[in-house]
């Protein structure tokens, strides 16, 4: 939980590389004042047309449902990605994910009211959102290099450099590898 | 009798850049002001 925060605390802080924030937060939530017993509602969560991804990666919940009242599931490109009864833990402290959905109906969630009777019920979501598709890459290489130290980074950067000059010294041409994002931090 | 399939109402709130749609045709969804 703790490094998920600080990496989502860290997305949301990043700037891109000419200015402005490389991802937006997103939260929504989702009430069903009378969720009959028995039913199951289902709903799909996907980008807008001013978006070009959503990362899910929390659900909390209302603290005055019942435990084990009902059964919720996520979905993400026909996997199911979560699946059980919504029990009293589940209810006082969320539920981390990480799931991106850059299509229509690729993330669905299902809630079932499996207690006898008609109950109240609220969730609610925790997206980040991400315009473009060259915001993703950003994203993606932020998450690639997470937990790198400097030290790590001067080494990968000195081990190239040392092969390049063995490459060029044989007669060889190098391809470079791709420079690492140049992302600034807000304050 | 109880309908086998009763209609049900969804208020969602927030989420700018998120598309919500539920598959189920007993199912809106309202977006609060």
């Amino acid at each position: 939980m703790s490094t998920m925060s600080h990496l989502i605390e860290y997305l949301i802080a990043a700037q891109r590389p000419g200015g402005g924030h490389l991802v937006k937060f997103g939260g929504q939530s989702v009430q069903v004042p009378v969720f009959p017993a028995g039913l199951s509602v289902s709903a799909t969560y996907a980008p807008d047309d001013t978006a070009y991804a959503i990362i899910l990666y929390y659900q909390r919940f209302s603290p005055v449902l019942v435990p084990n009242a009902f059964e919720i599931a996520t979905s993400h490109s026909g996997m199911q990605v979560s699946v059980g009864a919504l029990d009293s833990t589940m209810i006082s402290e969320g539920h981390n994910l990480w799931i991106v959905s850059t299509h229509p109906e690729s993330l669905l969630a299902t809630w079932t009211n499996v207690s006898g009777i008609n109950q109240f019920f609220e969730i609610e979501h925790a997206f980040i959102i991400v315009e473009s598709r060259e915001d993703m890459h950003i994203v993606d290489d932020i998450i690639r290099d997470w937990g790198s130290s400097s030290r790590m980074v001067s080494i990968q950067e000195q081990t190239n450099r040392l092969l390049e000059q063995l490459v060029v010294a044989q007669g060889g041409t190098t391809l470079l590898p791709r420079p690492p994002a140049d992302i600034g931090r807000v304050g | 009798m109880k309908s086998a399939n009763p209609n049900v109402t969804v208020i969602i709130s927030g989420g700018a850049g998120i598309k919500v749609k539920s598959p189920q045709p007993n199912v809106t969804i309202v977006r609060k002001k």
